[in-house]
């Protein structure tokens, strides 16, 4: 008998609530005092990926904490993806990820604890194919279950990868498509197809490894990954750090399958709606981008892809070696950096 | 007038049930939806706006009322396929590393009516041969083969079908202004094309 815990069934059916919106986020940030030190060379104040700290002047330690109830059904795919999505704030600053600590919030009287180990599993295996070890962890009982990671990473000060270096003339590339926001919706909702919703899974338990290494191959100095706030929210916070503008072409951006679909019908996430609101007045829509293109850009991702800004010469050799690098198949150029201009981002 | 009732319903099936009664619903038809949930109300009233559709909101016993006529004017895009439809069986009958390059409408040089007559020929031929190409890319005049109302698109649409990837030049769409008139194929940008084009190992231009 297949009895498998069915994970998504501990989570509230319908996105509507959960996460704190990034306005209220920094509104609250803005009362609390940030003591500074001269090794610290990134902080919250630029919205950074990672906290950075400089130990010498060979090293600097990458510091981050993700953690989320669950994506997805499978408890082992759930910690995969977990692990992944941690990790991946380190690759976006262009580190090494070094050390992890479980962080888990677990209802052991509900649910068995054996989906517990298969969480864990999930995420030791990930933590193992970036070469990172796992020191040990924290357990509270609490429900619905959360599963995430801090992560500590290395990096050379001057290699440092930031929000905030993004050049003029810059060309934006983006290595995972966009829209697994949607297919989570769709599923919880009985209405994804199913080859679709895999690819997406699929896509979140990729290592954002292959993108950090080519940004140091290529000289790249401003990214993030595209997270919680969707695309044009990161791009607009990595634009604003930097003192640019992103000009984002809608029509070039991948895409998962079916999620144009889903969108279409109204299948849309409650975090799209909380991304659309935080882009007003810094993001200008151009009438060339569709409403549904729109809510697109401001689908929440769960361990999405690298925004990596690329100096022209270098656009079609990081491209062909994410192309030929099988899981990146879908790497696609997105837009361009401008000098500043009246808004952080503008989507056409 | 429809009224649509999503009282007890989660985000986002009130805006599902909205964008589906809109859809169906004709020309000058009222709709009502009923909400008590203030977010999921929220998120309608903002799908609204976003789509130009003018509504008016009532609160009634905690239960939000919004309501809007259906006037045509809606921004909402009807077209499904947009981009990455999922990919049919692929044709066994492709190979890799070909690929072919339409860089006018006509095919050759010399008289027009020609040229235009013989590209026809070749893309409808395409379609016959043993091998497809993996990718047919479009650009600069060749973009207008694949307008909806040239009998090339058909051709081009069934080689779509059967795995061919179609490639259209985004700035000579735009440059055209045919955005409104092409139904088939990805459009895309220059990176795109200069890397399928590096890749190929036989590009052939009729």
């Amino acid at each position: 008998m297949n009895n498998k815990f069915d994970l998504l069934s501990t989570v509230e059916y319908g996105g509507c609530s959960a996460k704190l919106s990034p306005k209220e986020l920094s509104e609250l940030l803005k009362s609390i005092p940030l003591v500074k030190d001269s090794n610290i060379m990134v902080d919250i104040e630029t919205h950074d990926d990672a906290g950075v700290y400089k130990l010498n002047d060979e090293t600097a330690l990458i510091v981050t904490t993700d953690f989320f109830p669950p994506v997805c059904s499978d408890a082992e795919e759930f910690g995969q993806i977990a692990a992944a999505n941690a990790l991946s704030d380190v690759y976006a600053m262009g580190g090494k990820p070094l050390l992890a600590l479980n962080l888990n919030m677990f209802p052991s009287k509900n649910i068995p604890l054996t989906v517990l180990k298969d969480i864990l599993i999930g995420g030791q295996s990930k933590i193992t194919e970036s070469g990172a070890f796992i020191m040990g962890g924290h357990t509270i009982d609490d429900a619905p279950p959360k599963y995430g990671l801090a992560v500590v990473g290395t990096i050379h000060p001057d290699k440092l990868i930031k929000n905030s270096g993004l050049r003029e003339g810059d060309v934006m590339i983006l290595t995972k498509p966009l829209g697994v926001g949607a297919l989570i919706a769709g599923q919880r909702m009985g209405i994804a197809n199913q080859d679709a919703y895999k690819e997406a899974l699929e896509q979140m338990k990729i290592l954002n490894k292959r993108g950090a290494e080519l940004m140091q191959k290529y000289n790249v100095k401003g990214a993030t990954d595209v997270t919680g706030f969707g695309l044009v929210g990161h791009a607009q916070k990595m634009a604003e750090a930097s003192g640019v503008t992103m000009e984002i072409e809608s029509k070039w951006l991948p895409v998962l399958p079916q999620v144009m679909d889903l969108i279409n019908q109204g299948c849309i996430g409650g975090a799209t709606f909380r991304n659309l609101d935080y882009s007003k007045g810094q993001v200008r829509f151009m009438d060339s981008c569709s409403t549904d293109f729109k809510m697109l850009c401001c689908d929440a991702q769960t361990s999405g892809g690298l925004l990596m800004g690329v100096e022209k010469q270098y656009v079609s050799q990081i491209l062909s070696e994410l192309h030929n690098d099988s899981p990146f198949t879908q790497s696609a150029v997105v837009g361009e950096v401008t000098k500043l201009q009246d808004v952080y981002c503008i989507v056409k | 007038m429809k009224i649509v009732d999503a009282r007890g319903k989660l985000c986002p099936q009130p805006l599902m049930m909205t964008r589906k009664a809109i859809m169906g619903s004709s020309k000058n038809e009222e709709i009502e939806i009923v909400m008590d949930n203030e977010t999921a109300c929220s998120n309608v009233e903002t799908y609204l706006t976003e789509s130009n559709v003018k509504y008016s909101a009532s609160i009634n016993n905690g239960e939000q009322h919004i309501s809007f006529v259906v006037d045509g004017e809606e921004k909402i895009d009807v077209n499904k396929e947009i981009v990455c439809p999922i990919p049919e069986k692929i044709n066994n009958n492709i190979r890799e590393g070909y690929v072919v390059a339409i860089k006018s409408e006509y095919m050759g040089d010399g008289d027009i009516e020609l040229g235009a007559l013989l590209l026809r020929a070749y893309i409808n031929t395409l379609s016959e041969t043993d091998f497809l190409p993996t990718s047919i890319i479009l650009y600069n005049s060749g973009v207008k083969i694949a307008l909806s109302d040239r009998d090339t698109s058909k051709s081009l649409e069934e080689m779509e079908k059967k795995g061919v990837e179609l490639i259209l030049c985004g700035t000579c769409i735009d440059f055209y202004k045919l955005k409104q008139k092409v139904k088939i194929g990805k459009i895309s940008n220059m990176f795109v094309i200069a890397d399928k084009l590096s890749k190929a190992i036989n590009i052939v231009y009729p």
